[in-house]
């Protein structure tokens, strides 16, 4: 009897999802290479036969941002594809197209989240000297060139796996490789992806969506008690 | 409860942080040796857990994507140097590099400070624009003529009626592996916590430190257009993040409305 009732409150509350989509994605719209998040709604046979109609998954838009310049001389950006690596706990690889880079206490190149980045030869010792970084990922102190990035390139970016925090991890599939088109930018950082007239446009949609639910429900819901109250009358 | 209300609403604290910010920035427009702060923000979100279930009560796969809860803030120093403006005082003193000058605070710690406007404190110490001397512990006799201080720290002074300079001290100079980590103490001083790792010593010229320049001051390295164009694009982000606030309370009182 309540199928349809069940199915709006569905819809709904995929629409309250979009929206905490839609709102990460106005809030993290100055994090550094920040990708947005595509709210996607879909409906499969199974939940079209059960009692939930629709669902609100989150797609990665995996567009780059822009690249907007800083002068400081530990942020990076990549142009073209391709990640940094950084060694998290562990001792696994992670990777980032984030690249305002900071030196730790101990005088590692690290992210802002704290991992070492990882040149040819393992973390990269800086010291308290300001290095300066080659479009070709070359690290030099002065004359001395002291390590290279690492840069990954993915067939697949769709495959990596998402940690949050602008980390990804590849599980295996996502067909890694180091050759591919990558220059670094030092002094630029890649800005997110997040562009404010789809949000708004897609908080408007989600909205409306979001009241015709809500309609629907109460005139469903008139519809019932019509039935009961009508129907149900002795003549 | 709702999560889109505290999502939106993280995005419009760390935008007042931005604003809070720039107007520290642009106050210290003028004032020597000051380091600018920047908010960097992180996103924050949260996996869904292995034992998670649905609103119908069934269980959640883990999916690729996380589940977002908002953004972070933090503020850090830039790293860039200002400007080195002439201004011909004798114990007016630029770095032409990346070190810091230590100074002894009052409570007998010390502190770090890129304003070189020195003066002679009532110890007759060489001493920062606070009071604070110099750790190198560079006194300077009452009978003073002239004072010079070198490239490379040495601070030499022509006595009474002789002609002969005397050396008085070396000033030596602070580099940290994480400048960026330091934090404003007043006074344009500042402090060094942990984060920003152990102050390598060494005088001027050595060890990349960046020589001394008499006659010289550093002057702000805050750039007014950016930070008007950062300020523009804060409010703009804060009104966004404002709309969406709204947005989420018009979908909790619409829920509301759904029962009559």
């Amino acid at each position: 009897m309540s199928d349809t009732i069940s199915t709006l409150a569905a819809a709904m509350r995929a629409d309250a999802d979009a929206v905490r989509m839609i709102g990460q994605n106005v809030a993290n719209a100055d994090v550094t290479a920040y990708r947005r998040q595509v709210p996607v709604q879909s409906t499969t046979f199974a939940e079209l036969i059960g009692d939930s109609a629709v669902s609100t998954e989150a797609a990665i838009d995996r567009r780059a941002g822009t690249l907007k310049t800083t002068g400081e001389p530990l942020n990076l950006a990549l142009e073209g594809d391709g990640f940094f690596v950084l060694q998290a706990s562990g001792g696994r690889s992670v990777y980032t197209r984030r690249g305002d880079f900071r030196v730790s206490a101990e005088g590692l190149l690290t992210a802002a989240s704290g991992e070492p980045v990882l040149g040819a030869s393992g973390p990269i010792q800086i010291g308290s000297a300001i290095p300066s970084i080659e479009p070709d990922g070359t690290v030099r102190s002065g004359a001395d060139a002291i390590d290279q990035l690492q840069i990954m390139h993915f067939g697949d970016e769709s495959k990596l796996q998402y940690l949050g925090n602008g980390l990804y991890a590849d599980t295996g599939d996502a067909a890694a490789s180091d050759a591919g088109y990558a220059i670094v930018r030092q002094g630029f950082l890649e800005t997110s992806n997040v562009a404010p007239v789809t949000e708004m446009v897609q908080l408007m949609e989600t909205m409306r969506h979001f009241e015709a639910a809500q309609r629907m429900v109460r005139g469903y819901d008139e519809l019932l008690q019509k039935a009961i109250s009508e129907l149900g009358k002795a003549r | 409860m709702f999560d889109a209300l505290y999502v939106a609403a993280s995005g419009m604290r760390g935008q007042q942080m931005q604003i809070d910010t720039i107007a520290h920035n642009l106050a210290n427009v003028n004032t020597n040796g000051f380091r600018r702060e920047v908010a960097s923000f992180s996103e924050v979100s949260a996996a869904v857990t292995a034992n998670a279930v649905d609103d119908a009560g069934r269980p959640v796969a883990p999916t690729s994507v996380m589940r977002g809860a908002g953004v972070t803030s933090s503020l850090a120093l830039s790293s860039l140097a200002g400007e080195l403006k002439p201004t011909g005082e004798s114990l007016d003193i630029a770095i032409d590099g990346i070190g810091f000058i230590e100074v002894i605070r009052a409570d007998g710690t010390p502190a770090y400070t890129r304003a070189g406007k020195l003066h002679i404190n009532e110890d007759r110490l060489l001493a920062a624009q606070d009071g604070s001397p110099l750790s190198a512990h560079i006194e300077i006799p009452p009978d003073v003529r002239k004072i010079d201080v070198q490239p490379d720290g040495r601070v030499m002074a022509l006595l009474g009626d002789s002609e002969e300079s005397v050396e008085l001290g070396q000033i030596e100079l602070a580099a940290f592996p994480n400048a960026t980590a330091l934090t404003a103490a007043g006074a344009n001083l500042y402090a060094a916590p942990p984060a920003a790792g152990e102050p390598q010593v060494a005088a001027p010229g050595q060890l990349g430190m960046g020589v001394l320049r008499q006659g010289f001051l550093e002057s702000s390295n805050v750039q007014l257009t950016d930070e008007l164009v950062t300020m523009m694009l804060a409010q703009r982000a804060f009104e966004l993040n404002s709309r969406v606030v709204q947005a989420a309370d018009q979908l909790l009182s619409i829920i509301n409305s759904l029962y009559r």
